[in-house]
């Protein structure tokens, strides 16, 4: 029953993508509301699976990097929904099913085996911490599509109408991330606190973090008192977007971590 | 853009208002970050001859740097005054323009309130652990700085429980037939190979054997040496045999007619607990248990379950806590996320320019 939800939600993105496709390549717009409806299915499938596999397994499907990166696959879909009204283009629901189809693709590589919570993760901070750190990132993935998109066709066009757009919907995803990464890096380290005694080690996954959240500092407080917009912003964000896939991918497989049990 | 106000500043001095400069405030993000950065690259606190075996002729110069111990150097706790002084001058130089945001003004606090709760941890924080062996008190936490707690504590018991007890498997070869066969056995339980043909008691389970003067004993309950007592049955009688996971051809029948391979899978752990009895001018106060994630707080301190031995199951090591920079830090994070919530919602409410 999982596998055949995450099958299906796999199946749905996909068909989102093509339909969206068809409806640039052949100029049938009312393809696209197809793509939207497939888009839709692809994540309440998504949902079912979350729910199955939280019922089976008897803890929050965050556990490890199949269940977190499955869940940030989620979060994206789910915030492009709440952030829809804010991306009057047409490139939101392509990127997003794009970005969800590749992430779920490399869930297929990852060991899927529902396992036994080990000590470290018996707590309910388990459900806090991760669920909101795996929203900060799907939030600032959906800054980071909206810069790639930006840089991509509007590069050197910074009055165009749809490059402002992406500026505003890109303002907005980043600081909707850089609020919840926050709370997510706070929540950590009360967990930490109560788990390991000191609310922070230095271990390479919290530093990562706080580097990652100096850098949306910066990208947050250039734009408020320096005027930062654009391509600017843009790149910023795309840099940004590297230091959370670092964080989250690469410290995981290059560095020795305290958080190694979410590898 | 936000007005900057250059006046309101009045008399700070020349270095004050470079220490007050937004653009010093980037030089000192982007120092901070590459210094963080380097202390993931560059293992913390190793020992001498960890650094010399990775890094050669270059482990003088990181020492010198201080680069072994980043987040305790001089430079870098230097680099972290600077950013908090930085952002208390800014704050306070525009104070008429925090004054109509003060959602940026909670926010700018709560980042000094959380670097000065660090501060205070440095300072006044008191980390230390307590090796406890079974039915021995200790007051005295071992660390970096040794210190003495207003109580002793003494390990009563230590347990480690498991999702399940493990798996065991055998596989079974005839020397005479040639077939080979395998399958899980619990202890206690018999199993039939080759269609009935023979009949596999497992009578004891020795999770970490060891030859007594009583004869076959087991140290621990950890696996470290898992042996099972079988009773290998078939049409021409029965054989007394022992496998042990990890010594496979140990105490082997060279004329039995099979050989048998034993594979134990242990248990995965379920949580690790510690009983302990509190002890004030002599007398127990408390019995409570301590596991991960389930610290027990007590006078001001907090003990943590932190590591046991799996050649001792009488010894448990608790790390012992008392930091009076947490409700600070604790305080600047809530703060902290007041204040950017404060600034998304407000910023939602209003078109972007």
């Amino acid at each position: 029953m999982n596998a055949t939800a995450i099958n299906l939600s796999f199946a749905c993105y996909l068909a989102a993508l093509l339909a969206y496709a068809a409806a640039f390549l052949f100029a049938r717009p009312a393809l696209r509301k197809g793509g939207h409806a497939a888009l839709a299915a692809a994540w309440l499938m998504q949902t079912a699976f979350l729910a199955l596999r939280w019922h089976s397994s008897g803890h929050a499907p965050l556990a490890n990097q199949f269940e977190s990166l499955v869940s940030m696959s989620w979060g994206i879909t789910g915030l492009c929904f709440c952030l829809w009204r804010l991306a009057p283009g047409a490139w939101l629901g392509p990127a997003t099913a794009a970005l969800s189809l590749a992430l779920l693709g490399v869930c297929a590589l990852l060991d899927s085996t529902i396992t036994p919570l080990v000590p470290a993760l018996q707590s309910n901070w388990l459900l806090l911490h991760v669920s909101v750190i795996m929203l900060a990132y799907a939030a600032l993935a959906l800054s980071f599509l909206a810069s790639a998109v930006h840089l991509a066709a509007y590069r050197g066009r910074p009055d165009h109408e749809a490059a402002m757009s992406l500026d505003r919907f890109n303002t907005r995803a980043m600081g909707l991330g850089y609020l919840l990464l926050t709370a997510g890096i706070a929540l950590g380290a009360v967990w930490a606190n109560e788990a390991w005694g000191s609310y922070w080690s230095w271990d390479p996954k919290e530093t990562w973090s706080l580097i990652t959240w100096l850098v949306y500092t910066s990208a947050i407080h250039l734009r408020r008192t320096h005027h930062w917009r654009g391509q600017r912003m843009a790149w910023f964000s795309v840099i940004g977007f590297a230091f959370v896939l670092f964080t989250y991918f690469g410290v995981n497989y290059l560095m020795s971590s305290l958080h190694s049990y979410a590898g | 853009m936000i007005p900057y106000n250059k006046d309101s500043g009045g008399a700070l001095t020349a270095g004050a208002e470079l220490l007050a400069s937004p653009r010093l405030l980037y030089w000192l993000l982007g120092a901070l970050v590459a210094l963080c950065a380097t202390g993931t690259l560059i293992p913390q606190g190793e020992s001498l001859a960890v650094y010399t075996g990775r890094f050669g002729a270059w482990t003088g110069l990181l020492l010198r740097l201080r680069l072994t111990d980043v987040y305790h150097s001089g430079p870098f706790t230097a680099l972290l005054g600077a950013l908090g002084l930085n952002l208390a001058l800014c704050t306070w130089r525009r104070q008429i323009h925090m004054r109509l945001r003060p959602d940026v003004l909670l926010t700018h606090l709560a980042i000094l309130a959380v670097l000065a709760g660090g501060m205070v941890s440095a300072l006044r924080g008191r980390h230390g652990s307590l090796p406890l062996n079974a039915g021995r008190a200790t007051d005295w936490a071992e660390g970096t700085r040794r210190f003495r707690l207003p109580f002793a504590v003494r390990l009563e018991d230590f347990h480690i429980d498991l999702y399940d007890s493990g798996r065991h498997r055998l596989t079974v070869t005839s020397r005479q037939e040639g077939w080979n066969e395998t399958a899980e056995v619990r202890p206690g339980q018999t199993i039939a190979f080759h269609a009935g043909a023979l009949k596999v008691a497992a009578l004891d389970y020795y999770p970490d054997f060891s030859l007594g003067q009583s004869g076959p004993a087991t140290r621990s309950s950890e696996p470290n040496n898992p042996a099972l007592r079988l009773a290998l049955t078939d049409a021409r009688g029965t054989e007394k045999h022992w496998a042990f996971a990890r010594f496979p051809g140990f105490h082997a029948n060279p004329k039995s007619r099979y050989t048998i391979t034993y594979e134990m899978v242990p248990g995965r752990v379920k949580q690790f607990r510690s009983e302990v009895s509190l002890i004030e001018g002599g007398w127990v106060s408390e019995r409570r248990s301590i596991a991960v994630n389930k610290p027990l707080r007590w006078k001001g301190f907090t003990l943590y379950q932190a590591g046991y031995d799996p050649e001792n199951p009488n010894y448990s090591n608790i790390l012992v806590s008392h930091d009076p920079g947490v409700p600070v830090v604790y305080a600047g994070f809530l703060l902290l996320t007041a204040g950017l919530a404060w600034t998304f919602l407000r910023a939602l409410r209003r078109p972007l320019i």
